[in-house]
């Protein structure tokens, strides 16, 4: 009987046994989020989320592709600039991140900080110190799975027409960049001593297409900074490609399955971290903590008396924005003004968002005084009304019979009036930039700062600010 | 920077996002922008947020969002 069991298990079962011996199948899931944007709201359900697929399957990479920073008050106004999201990734349990050119945002040393409380590196390969600078960012890195196998993750970092990432160049100082494309082919040696070879990029989602075609030795780019939600995933050149829209709403899953340590299969697809009906109790708490808006109500200074009106409002908003190197003559429009009094007494961070909640940022033109003037008339012509406000100089329109704008009187602090043809630093709001018609040679740029923040800086450095009775647009008929 | 707005070339300041370029696009055609915000995709058909950090040279269409509601149709695991 011992001999006829022994048979029917040598005939039935050790074929099996064999076939197995050598077919070593394993699932690999790779996580990622991009662009977060300090929106910590989210995380919750978000850890919940990653949890439950790590409670399913045992080898699990958690990664970010960039730009956790700059888009959330309680993170980027925390006292330590940016912590609460760094905390959230901890407990979260990220592998890696991208570095993103907001990481530049708060400036290198508050980086430097966020870079050493982080329990996982920020890579980036396509940078390189020239002087001294505090940041400890890796090219790469290599995970090692409790099964052996082992994941290459190579990071990338977005740099502009001007070899610069997206943040103002002075947060950049020591520091030198070059395009990821060409830089990403000196490490694909990294697909040979890895299972698994992923891009980890903040390129944007057209220039990860591009690495991809040149590079397929990667079996995943998964990126971020142009904020796309990759709805139908698609491979290129043999690479797929995915990013997941912003702000933590959604997750990029990739499954590799791998036999003998081979990848075999990929499949990617989006989750909705909405979606997802449990939450994490701890982050729970701590979002709850941080929320607490305990920093929004720091007091930045005082105000002398009321500050009322457009005017007033505009007047500060724009000296605010004029503070700024290099910029010497700073435009707000009435509309982005959203409170009617910033009350005599303390003036707390909070007031000055419920004043700018819009996260504008301040775009730099070089104008002359002729274009300067075609801004004024035809904001004016918008409505028939004063629209702009202004700091570096103030106006006089001048209105025909019907009530339109048809010139500008521009007239600085000493009396003079401007010269037609001299050109000014001027700083307006993105939203003037890209919503009002006028005359400009100048393409203009992005300081990457916001109005609010250009606000909270100048009461700070001020302490006390007092525009009782300050105006400096008037308008007049051509008649008078 | 130079990006495509519906095969209209829109220039745009540096460091522009996707809202930006939608605005100047509308401005330029001189219509209202909807009230029921459009959905913008990419040139791989790929939906891109508003505030979503601009490429030069970047392709972008704008879509009607009745026709495109993607993100119901994700289910979760």
């Amino acid at each position: 009987m011992k001999i006829l069991k022994f048979c029917l298990y040598f005939i039935f079962l050790m074929p099996g046994l064999i076939l197995n011996a050598g077919n070593d199948t394993t699932r690999v899931v790779v996580l990622s989020v991009n662009d977060m944007h300090a929106k910590i709201d989210n995380f919750p359900k978000f850890k919940s989320l990653v949890d439950s697929i790590r409670s399913v399957h045992p080898y699990v990479l958690l990664l970010s592709a960039g730009d956790n920073f700059t888009g959330n008050p309680v993170v980027d106004q925390y006292p330590e600039k940016g912590y609460p999201i760094v905390e959230m990734m901890n407990l979260t349990g990220f592998d890696a991140s991208a570095l993103g050119n907001h990481e530049f945002d708060y400036g290198q040393d508050v980086l430097a900080a966020r870079l050493f409380q982080a329990e996982f590196p920020f890579l980036a390969a396509n940078l390189f110190y020239t002087g001294q600078t505090p940041l400890d960012i890796k090219p790469y890195t290599i995970i090692t799975l409790n099964n052996g196998l082992k994941a290459g993750i190579l990071g990338l970092i977005q740099i502009n027409e001007a070899g610069l990432p997206d943040t103002h160049p002075s947060r950049l100082t020591g520091i030198e960049f070059s395009a990821g494309i060409e830089v990403a082919q000196e490490y694909n040696w990294l697909a040979d001593s890895c299972n698994i070879f992923i891009g980890l990029s903040h390129l944007g989602f057209e220039a990860d297409v591009k690495l991809a075609e040149k590079m397929g030795e990667f079996d995943l780019i998964v990126g971020g900074h142009t904020h796309t939600l990759v709805t139908n995933p698609k491979e290129y050149n043999g690479v797929m490609v995915m990013q997941g829209g912003s702000g933590v709403r959604y997750v990029t899953m990739t499954t590799f399955c791998l036999v003998d340590k081979k990848i075999i299969s990929k499949k990617s697809q989006i989750l909705q971290v909405d979606k997802h009906s449990r939450s994490d109790a701890e982050l729970e708490s701590l979002l709850e903590i941080y929320n607490d808006n305990r920093e929004l109500n720091e007091v930045i200074g005082k105000a002398i008396s009321d500050i009322v009106g457009k005017d007033e409002l505009g007047c500060l908003m724009t000296d605010a924005m004029a503070a700024i190197h290099p910029i010497e003559i700073a435009f707000q429009n009435n509309g982005g003004i959203r409170i009617d009094r910033l009350p005599k007494g303390e003036i707390r961070i909070k007031d000055v968002y419920k004043l700018d909640p819009f996260g504008n940022e301040i775009i730099l033109y070089q104008m002359t005084a002729k274009e300067i003037k075609s801004l004024i008339i035809n904001a004016y012509n918008r409505d028939k009304e004063i629209d702009l406000q202004v700091s570096g100089l103030s106006y006089t329109v001048v209105t025909d019979k019907d009530g339109f704008a048809k010139d500008a009187i521009l007239t600085f602090a000493d009396g003079n009036q401007a010269i037609e043809n001299r050109t000014f630093i001027v700083g307006i709001s993105s939203y003037i930039a890209s919503s009002y018609t006028f005359d400009h040679t100048d393409e203009g740029r992005s300081l990457y700062t916001i109005t609010a923040q250009s606000l909270i800086n100048y009461i700070k450095l001020a302490k006390e600010v007092d525009y009782h009775g300050a105006v400096r647009a008037f308008a007049k008929s051509e008649e008078d | 920077m130079t990006v495509f707005v519906n095969n209209l070339e829109i220039k745009v300041f540096r460091g522009a996002r996707v809202m930006n370029a939608i605005k100047l696009y509308y401005s330029g055609i001189y219509e209202e922008i909807p009230k029921e915000l459009p959905v913008i995709v990419d040139h791989y058909g790929n939906i891109i947020d508003f505030d979503g950090e601009l490429l030069n040279l970047q392709r972008l269409y704008i879509i009607d969002p009745q026709v495109l509601n993607k993100a119901d149709q994700y289910e979760n695991p």
